[in-house]
């Protein structure tokens, strides 16, 4: 596996595209790992403010200027990372977790179950994603833990369909025969044949959904469902809308747009050229060793044989 | 004089087609794919039995019932007595019970699985992209629960490589399959196959994706499996010529069933049937000056689901004659050991 | 004047990084008209990417470095590539690997052929067209009423045998037939071979048949090309590269071919692998699995000499030798 991770680094670092999107998404980590040294301000501190200093506009201090509260701007935004980052990741790990498990085993087993579990993924796809959140979060109520859940629980099914579409081809390879021909139940013949072939284009697929879980928790958060302890970009976007669009305050309006996009724009870039690397019907795994790059130029046929490799 | 290790009965193998919305409405019977229609055959320990024939023959599906990997139709599988048929989908997960009766067949699934091993023809696709030499190999050992402690497993996956040519073993351990060479692949089938001391070993094509100078290797390999170990080899092909190397006997198949058997040479040299004369007569030799009388069937092996009327053959046969499109012919013997399945043979 | 003469013919191929790659080196070969050439050699010896180059169709980072593929006396590489696709099917014409399989599914096998024969303007319109390509069909042995009907519907021989019609679409001078029978049964590959070598006699074509199978050479080829590892090991006759085989090579590869008339002589394999395209070695590139080789091979590139009349061998066994 570790050698699969380095051969799919080698062909990334090639493309800039792709490190493109990786040091986008990666400083805006790097910042908020950091947060309290690269905020100048810290955000729950409690400050005097004068009636002047609400909404007030850049200045040498306050590089984004001060938010309807008279809080500085950048700081929140570098917080504010925080929370985006946090959920965005972990609501989208658990999406990738649930998808594939139930991926795999709608796929392997099919029959009964794999249509119930799929009749449920079109059900849930069938529903918009962000009206169902919505009625989630107003029944349920606010918190940090519960837009993760509700993000992460409705978020799965992308990832399981896509699963469960490679396993459906991958349980008929002679590999996984032979497995089960030496007497390998299916639980190994799953999580040591037909998983480890799966987990790139689940890597590739988890990163593109981390952008959509941030957009989504901006989302719930702009419209006023967010956790209201925390400041996320969503967040300073719900109040900016409310309290800065009249007094055109852009420094208040702008920079956590600009960061939602930026971070997007990232893992899209990440995530897309990933899925160009990992997408089997490339087999781009040729490419890595010269001496193989001649089987791209044969023509394969079924029965036929396939050049010698030497070592 | 001890029993066969396999013993094959009557074995039916058949395929249901497809039925379209017209067939369905119109209640037409549905079809079947005859792959392997009413095949009997027997294999003493130690042996290599050639099964050979061309696409469609069935030789393939005979292999992968044998081991009960695909669920016959009808007819019998005894492996060393035990009736592979009854637990022939070998879906370990559907014997699931405390029940001393099913636990026992779960357990007999495992034996077979153990002692009865399948190489097969395509070395790039029979293996995973992600397991490391060392970890294919060590598998088995781990499904069975064969080597109490991590060190005699390395031993036993070392033993099983030198006995495949794979050595030194530490020098392929660590490999991943796509930096070997398909000899080389194979041999790493054949080491998976041999670390849990098999009794049988189902061959299906294992060279012909191999290239030639490959070839002798693998076939030597094989047959010094059955000379040091006492291996048994299930061996299909449609390379008459390999078959003709290093087996014991040979059955030759057309559309699903066996149309002579007997001692491996003498089938070459002087076969009974029409079509075994027909496949040796073709069989290209490496040799210009080597101008025999090519016996050139016309046409296509049939489709499998409309088979001919009596003798499958007829159609395709220069010596047919009337009633060979009315009477199915069955195996007989012509001599000691050898059958024929012809009117006229 | 012989057809088809191929002169010191070396191919390389570009790496991501830049590094040429050699997968050919030094090819030559003259095919009569009328002749049968047969090109043997295992997997990634190179004969696939010869015949690509001949017909100019490598791929991208393909580069032909050197040599003259003269066609009737024009040489082939120096023609433009307009020039190139007036020649490619109607001078010189091939049956690819696998080609059967690459036919388009959802159009029928005589729509195919009439497609080949419009694009190279043999014939204009569809009614001369469609009895042409049913002539072509019978031709190979397919009756001409079967070309309504769509590849799926054929056997593995049958799109072979329609494959090899729309090559012989436009009359060519030269067929190449890239592993013929490869993927076929045993009796569908002697009606196969039967197929070509008839085709040979009653079009007059020069034939040159690439294959890793030795048997298929000795039934139909005039005339034997071995390859190894890109370079021509040896050449002659048919008779004499089976008969008198004289580079190690092909004294090996013959003996690991199976007789099915000697099935107690030892097959024989050759231990180890081809080199790898970016470590190949400075002399013979089969010195390092030749049972007979000297310090010489390993340093020194053998050149190939004529040992007998047209018989022509690449190894220093010979080297030294002036006959």
């Amino acid at each position: 596996m570790k050698e699969q991770l380095q051969e799919i680094w080698r062909t990334f670092r090639r493309k800039p595209m792709g490190m493109l999107g990786t040091f986008m998404l990666f400083s805006v980590v790097f910042i908020a790992i950091f947060a309290p040294w690269f905020a100048p301000y810290d955000p729950d501190a409690i400050i005097h403010v004068e009636p002047e200093d609400l909404l007030a506009p850049p200045d040498a201090e306050h590089l984004l200027g001060r938010d309807d509260a008279g809080k500085d701007v950048l700081s929140q935004l570098i917080y504010g990372a925080r929370v985006s980052l946090t959920v965005g990741f972990v609501a989208s790990f658990m999406a990738m977790f649930i998808g594939t498990t139930v991926g795999l085993v709608a796929g392997y087993y099919g029959g009964r179950i794999g249509n119930a579990l799929m009749r449920l993924v079109d059900f849930l796809l069938v529903i918009p994603d962000l009206p169902l959140m919505l009625v989630f979060i107003s029944i349920w109520g606010r918190g940090l833990w519960k837009i993760i859940l509700v993000i992460g629980l409705l978020g799965w099914t992308t990832t399981a369909r896509l699963v469960r579409s490679q396993v459906l081809s991958l349980k008929e390879r002679q590999f996984v025969l032979r497995a089960k021909a030496i007497g390998a139940s299916n639980f190994r013949t799953i999580m040591r044949h037909i998983f480890p072939q799966v987990l790139p284009i689940i890597l590739a697929e988890t990163v593109l959904s981390i952008s959509g879980a941030i957009i989504a928790e901006s989302s719930l958060s702009f419209l006023g469902l967010g956790d209201p302890m925390l400041v996320s970009w969503g967040m300073m976007l719900n109040f900016a809308f409310e309290r800065a669009i009249s007094r055109m305050a852009w420094w208040f309006l702008l920079p956590p747009g600009f960061a939602i996009v930026w971070v997007s724009v990232g893992l899209v870039l990440m995530g897309s050229t990933l899925e160009e690397i990992v997408n089997p019907r490339l087999k781009t795994h040729h490419l890595f060793d010269p001496g193989r790059m001649l089987e791209l130029f044969k023509v394969a046929s079924p029965g036929l044989k396939r050049p010698e490799v030497t070592e | 004089m001890e029993a066969p290790i396999l013993q094959v009965q009557s074995l039916r193998k058949y395929f249901p087609c497809q039925r379209s919305m017209a067939d369905r409405l119109f209640h037409r019977r549905r079809k079947f794919v005859h792959a392997v229609d009413d095949v009997s055959f027997t294999i003493n320990r130690g042996e290599i039995l050639a099964l050979v024939g061309e696409s469609g023959s069935g030789k393939t599906t005979i292999g992968m019932n044998v081991l009960g990997l695909q669920e016959p139709t009808g007819g019998q599988i005894l492996f060393d007595g035990y009736d592979v048929t009854r637990w022939a989908r070998g879906d370990l997960e559907s014997v699931k019970s405390d029940d001393v009766a099913t636990k026992k067949r779960r357990e007999q699934i495992l034996e077979l699985r153990r002692r009865a091993q399948i190489i097969f023809q395509d070395p790039y696709e029979s293996l995973n992209p992600r397991q490391k030499v060392f970890e294919t190999i060590v598998e088995p050992l781990e499904i069975h629960r064969i080597g109490r402690s991590a060190e005699e497993k390395r031993e036993r996956v070392r033993k099983a490589m030198e006995e495949s040519g794979l050595a030194p073993a530490e020098h392929f351990w660590d490999r991943y399959p796509d930096h070997l060479s398909g000899g080389q692949r194979q041999r790493l089938v054949i080491a998976a196959a041999l670390v849990l001391e098999p009794e049988l070993l189902v061959a299906d094509e294992p060279v012909s994706m191999l290239d030639v100078s490959i070839r002798a290797e693998i076939l030597g390999l094989l047959n010094e499996l059955r000379e040091e170990r006492n291996i048994t080899i299930l061996y299909t092909t449609h390379d008459l010529a390999t078959a003709g190397i290093f087996t014991d006997r040979m059955a030759v198949m057309y559309l699903g069933r066996i149309v002579e058997l007997g001692p491996t040479q003498a089938v070459l040299s002087e076969p009974r049937h029409p079509y075994t004369r027909a496949l040796v007569s073709v069989v290209p030799a490496p040799n210009p000056r080597r101008r025999r009388k090519q016996v050139v069937l016309e046409g296509e092996v049939p489709n499998p689901i409309d088979l001919p009327s009596g003798c499958r053959f007829h159609p395709r046969c220069p010596q047919a004659q009337d009633e060979c499109s009315q009477i199915d012919p069955q195996l007989v013997p012509v001599s000691e050991d050898h059958q024929v399945a012809c009117l006229h043979a | 004047m012989a057809t088809l003469d191929v002169r010191h013919l070396s191919v390389s191929y570009l790496t991501d990084e830049g590094v040429a790659l050699n997968a050919a080196e030094d090819i030559s070969f003259q095919v009569d008209q009328g002749k049968s050439l047969g090109i043997v050699g295992e997997s990634g010896c190179g004969k696939t990417t010869v015949m690509l180059a001949l017909l100019r169709l490598l791929p991208e980072a393909g580069r032909i470095m050197e040599g003259q593929v003269l066609l009737d006396g024009e040489d082939l590489l120096q023609c433009s590539e307009a020039e190139m696709r007036n020649l490619r099917w109607s001078k010189i014409s091939i049956v690819f690997q696998g080609a059967m399989n690459a036919l388009n599914p959802v159009r029928t096998i005589e729509s195919q052929i009439v497609e080949v024969l419009r694009i190279h303007g043999v014939e204009g319109q569809s009614q001369r067209a469609r009895v042409r390509a049913g002539e072509l069909l019978e031709l190979v042995g397919i009756p001409p009423e079967r070309g309504r009907q769509y590849p799926h519907q054929y056997s593995g021989g049958m799109r072979q045998r329609a494959m090899i019609a729309m090559a012989l679409a436009c009359n060519p001078r030269v067929l190449i037939a890239d592993e013929p029978t490869t993927a076929l049964d045993v009796m569908i590959q002697a009606q196969i071979l039967n197929l070509l070598r008839k085709l040979q006699k009653s079009l007059n074509l020069a034939l040159i048949i690439v294959t890793h199978d030795l048997g298929v050479v000795a039934e139909i080829c005039d005339d034997v090309l071995v390859m190894y590892s890109g370079t021509v090991v040896e050449t002659g006759s048919s008779d004499a590269i089976f008969n008198h085989p004289r580079h190690p090579y092909t004294e090996r590869l013959l003996q690991a071919f199976p007789d099915i008339e000697s099935p107690n002589a030892d097959l024989v394999s050759i231990p180890g692998n081809p080199p790898r395209l970016d470590e190949l070695p400075p002399g013979c590139r089969f010195a390092p699995r030749c049972h007979i080789a000297e310090e010489r091979c390993h340093i020194e590139v053998p050149k190939p000499i004529e040992i007998e009349h047209r018989h022509w061998c690449a190894c220093h066994l010979y080297t030294g030798r002036r006959e």
